[in-house]
C-alpha cells in the first residue's frame, strides 16, 4: 500500500514536471486595437501572429509553444501606460510594443523598471540607447534620424527638387521628422522653403495646403499618421498643389492605401523600410502573408515577424530569463531578417535600411534604395 | 451632531479602506490604475472649489495642470532641483497663473467666461508647445524621475501610492476645513446668488480670484504629481478631451460636496478599464452614463447618495413618531 502511494504520488510529480515543460510561452503585445492608430497598427498584429504560427509550426521553443496574448491602448498615451502594466501582470516572456512614439516615451519608466525584453517599431530618435533607450528596448525599424534625410535627399537628388517644403504633424513624431530634414538639407546648403504644422486631429489642411502652395515648392515632404495623409493627399489634389510629393511611412501602408479615394495617390512617394513583396528572397513570405490576412505585406509587419523571431532563436540560444534574452539580443550584429537588418551589438539602434516607394495604381512600387 | 458623528465615521472608514488598498492592488496595473485615480481626485478636489462650491465655470483647468506638470518637470530635470521644490514651484506658478486667469472672471460671467477661459487654456498648451528649449515643444518631456524626498525614494508602486494618497488626504482635510470657515460660506454665496452675496457683504471679486487661485494651487500640485508619476508628459495629453472628463468627474461625482469629485475621478479612471471588452461602444456607454447623471441624478451620485439617506432618516422618523 505504501509502496503505491509513493508510486502515484512520483507519478503526479512527474506529471506536474511534464505539464510544466509542455506549458506556453507568454508573448506579450500592446498595440492600438480600437482608436486612431487601430488600422495602422493592423499589419503588426499580422507579422506578429505569423511569426508565432511559424515558430510553433517547428515545435515551439525549446518544446513549448509561443502564446500570444494582445492588449489595446485604446490608441491614447494613458491607455498604452496601463496596456503595458496589464501584459506585464501575465508575465511575459517579452513584449512586441506599439509603433507610437509618444506611447513608448510614457511606457519608458516602465519597461526600464521591470527588465522585459521589448521591441518596437517606434522610430523616434529618442529611444536610441546614447539618448533615452535603455537596454531592453530594441527598435524593430529604421529610426527617424535616418528615413527623413533619405527622404529629404531622395527630394534634391533623384528628383532634382531645388525648393522642398515640409508638411508634419504637431507632436514628437513630427517634430523629429522636422529637425531631421532640416539636418539633412542643411549638409546639402539648403534650408526648408516652407515649414507648416497641423494638429493629428484636424481634418482640414486647406490654410497650411494653400500657403505652400504659395512658396512654390517642387517638392514637398509630409509626415503624420494615416488620417492626416488622407486628408493631405485630398486636399494637395482639390487646390492643385503641382509638387512632387513624399509621404512619411504610415501614408504608404497598405491599409493606408486603401483609404485614398481612386487614383488620388498615383505618383506620390513614400518612405519605407523595405518592400518585402519587391524583394525575391522575401516573395514567398509576402505570399504567404498575403494568402493569409488579405492585404499586401508591408514593411512594418515584416519587421514585427523578423522581433518575434530573433526573440525565438535568443530564448533558444540563452534561455528564458530577461536579462540573458537581452543580453542575446544585444549580441546580434547585421542579422537579416525579412523587413530590415538588424543590429544591436555595440549600441546598436535597430534597423538601418530605408527604401522609397511609388503609389502606382493604387499599389506601391519600389522606386529607390537611399542611402 | 448625529449626522456629524456619520461623516467622520465614513471618512475613517474610507480611510482606513484608501490605507488598505495596496493589500488588494497586487500588481503594477492596478497600483498604477490607483496612482492616476488619486492624481486626478486631487485635481477634481480643486476644480470642484471652483465649479462646486463657487459656481464658476471654467474650460481651462487642465492647462494649469499642465503647467504644473512642466513647472515641476523643468525644475527637476533640467535644473536639478529637487522634488519638493518642483512641487511646491509648481503649486506657486500654477496659483500665479490662476490668479490671472481670475482677472477676465470679474467682469464676464457665464458662456462667455467659460469661452475665455478655454481660449486662455489653448493659448497655455500652444505656448508650452511652441517654448521648445524650455519644454521640448511636441516631441515632449521624458526622463522626468519619480519623487523622492529627503533621500527616500518613492520610484516603487506602494510607496508612490502613499504618497499620492497623503497629497489627497491634505487637499480633501483643506476643503473640509474651508467649506466650514466663512471663505467656504463667501464661495457659496457666490455660486448661490452674486447679487445677494454683495448685498451681505461679501467681496465677490476676492472671493472669485481666491476660488481661481486656490483651485489653480491644486492643479499645480496635481500637474507635478502626474509628472512624476508618469514619468513623460507632452502638450498632446493636456487636451480639451481631458477638459471634458474632469467636468464629468466633478459633475458625476456631485459638485459641491467634497466627496463627490473623488468618487467622479475614481468612476471615470477605473470606468474605462472596466469596460475594456466593449472596446470602441466604450464612449457610447459613457456618453450614456452622462446623460443619465444629468437627468436622473443633478447633483451627483454623492447628492443622490444624500437624498437616500435624507429619505431613509425621514421614514424612520415617521415610524418612530408613531410608535
Amino acid at each position: 500500500m505504501k509502496l503505491l502511494t509513493v508510486l502515484s504520488a512520483a507519478a503526479l510529480a512527474l506529471g506536474a514536471v511534464s505539464a510544466q515543460a509542455q506549458s506556453d510561452i507568454t508573448l506579450g503585445m500592446v498595440v492600438g486595437t480600437t482608436g486612431a492608430f487601430a488600422g495602422g497598427e493592423a499589419p503588426l498584429v499580422n507579422g506578429v501572429k505569423l511569426a508565432v504560427e511559424d515558430v510553433n509550426a517547428k515545435g515551439g521553443v525549446g518544446g513549448r509553444k509561443l502564446k500570444l496574448v494582445i492588449e489595446d491602448t485604446g490608441s491614447e498615451q494613458t491607455g498604452a501606460v496601463n496596456a503595458y502594466n496589464r501584459i506585464l501582470a501575465q508575465k511575459p516572456v517579452a513584449i512586441m510594443d506599439t509603433t507610437v512614439s509618444g506611447f513608448v516615451l510614457s511606457q519608458l519608466g516602465a519597461i526600464e523598471d521591470e527588465g522585459v525584453p521589448t521591441f518596437t517599431g517606434a522610430a523616434t530618435a529618442q529611444i536610441a540607447l546614447d539618448k533615452k533607450g535603455v537596454a531592453n528596448l530594441f527598435r524593430v525599424r529604421t529610426s527617424d534620424s535616418l528615413v527623413p534625410g533619405a527622404a529629404t535627399r531622395f527630394a534634391a537628388r533623384n528628383l532634382q527638387a531645388k525648393r522642398i517644403g515640409v508638411l508634419r504633424v504637431n507632436n514628437e513624431y513630427g517634430a523629429g521628422w522636422r529637425s531631421a530634414i532640416e539636418g539633412a538639407l542643411a549638409e546639402m546648403g539648403m534650408k526648408p522653403a516652407i515649414v507648416e504644422s497641423y494638429e493629428g486631429a484636424d481634418r482640414d489642411l486647406t490654410p497650411q495646403l494653400l500657403r505652400i502652395k504659395e512658396a512654390n515648392v517642387d517638392a514637398l515632404i509630409v509626415a503624420g499618421d494615416p488620417p492626416n495623409h488622407v486628408v493631405a493627399v485630398q486636399q494637395i489634389r482639390q487646390l492643385g498643389l503641382n509638387a512632387k510629393v513624399i509621404m512619411s511611412n504610415s501614408g504608404v501602408l497598405p491599409t493606408t492605401l486603401r483609404l485614398y479615394q481612386g487614383g488620388a495617390a498615383d505618383g506620390f512617394y513614400g518612405t519605407v523600410d523595405s518592400l518585402p513583396a519587391a524583394n525575391p528572397a522575401h516573395k514567398a513570405w509576402a505570399d504567404r502573408y498575403k494568402a493569409a490576412f488579405n492585404v499586401d505585406a508591408d514593411y512594418s509587419a515584416a519587421e514585427y515577424y523578423d522581433g518575434v523571431m530573433m526573440l525565438a532563436d535568443a530564448i533558444a540560444k540563452a534561455g528564458e530569463k530577461p536579462a540573458d534574452i537581452v543580453k542575446a539580443l544585444r549580441a546580434l550584429k547585421d542579422r537579416a531578417g525579412v523587413g530590415n537588418t538588424y543590429t544591436y551589438a555595440d549600441k546598436g539602434d535597430g534597423g538601418q535600411t530605408v527604401a522609397i516607394g511609388e503609389i502606382k495604381g493604387g499599389r506601391l512600387e519600389l522606386a529607390a534604395q537611399v542611402k | 451632531m448625529r449626522g456629524a458623528g456619520n461623516r467622520y465615521v465614513f471618512w475613517a472608514v474610507a480611510l482606513a479602506a484608501a490605507l488598505a488598498a495596496p493589500l488588494a492592488l497586487t500588481n503594477n496595473y492596478q497600483l498604477g490604475v490607483a496612482h492616476q485615480a488619486l492624481i486626478f481626485a486631487l485635481l477634481a478636489t480643486g476644480y470642484n472649489l471652483l465649479l462646486g462650491f463657487t459656481g464658476l465655470v471654467s474650460f481651462g483647468h487642465i492647462a494649469l495642470f499642465a503647467i504644473g506638470a512642466y513647472a515641476s518637470a523643468i525644475l527637476v530635470v533640467t535644473f536639478g532641483a529637487p522634488f519638493l521644490v518642483g512641487v511646491g514651484a509648481a503649486a506657486i506658478i500654477a496659483g500665479l497663473v490662476g490668479v490671472v486667469i481670475a482677472m477676465p472672471a470679474l467682469r464676464i460671467k457665464g458662456h462667455y467666461l467659460t469661452l475665455l477661459t478655454l481660449a486662455l487654456g489653448e493659448v497655455i498648451r500652444l505656448l508650452i508647445r511652441s517654448m521648445e528649449s524650455l519644454t521640448h515643444g511636441s516631441q515632449g518631456f521624458s526622463g522626468i524621475p519619480r519623487p523622492e524626498i529627503f533621500g527616500m525614494s518613492f520610484r516603487a508602486g506602494v510607496p508612490l501610492y502613499y504618497l499620492l494618497l497623503f497629497a489627497l488626504v491634505l487637499g480633501v482635510a483643506f476643503v473640509w476645513r474651508i467649506e466650514a470657515t466663512r471663505y467656504g460660506r463667501a464661495f457659496k454665496a457666490v455660486r448661490d446668488s452674486e447679487i445677494g452675496a454683495e448685498v451681505c457683504g461679501v467681496r465677490t471679486d476676492h472671493v472669485k480670484v481666491l476660488a481661481f487661485g486656490v483651485s489653480a494651487v491644486f492643479a499645480g500640485v496635481a500637474g507635478s504629481l502626474y509628472a512624476h508619476t508618469m514619468r513623460f508628459i507632452s502638450p498632446e495629453f493636456f487636451s480639451l478631451g481631458l477638459t471634458i472628463t474632469l467636468l464629468a468627474m466633478v459633475l458625476i461625482g456631485g459638485r459641491g460636496t467634497v466627496i463627490g469629485p473623488i468618487v467622479g475621478a475614481i468612476l471615470l479612471i477605473s470606468l474605462p478599464e472596466w469596460l475594456r471588452f466593449v472596446k470602441d461602444y466604450y464612449l457610447i456607454l459613457f456618453g450614456l452614463a452622462i446623460w443619465l447623471c444629468a437627468i436622473a441624478l443633478p447633483d451627483g451620485l454623492a447628492g443622490a447618495a444624500a437624498r437616500l439617506l435624507q429619505a431613509r432618516n425621514s421614514v424612520r422618523g415617521r415610524a418612530s413618531l408613531r410608535t
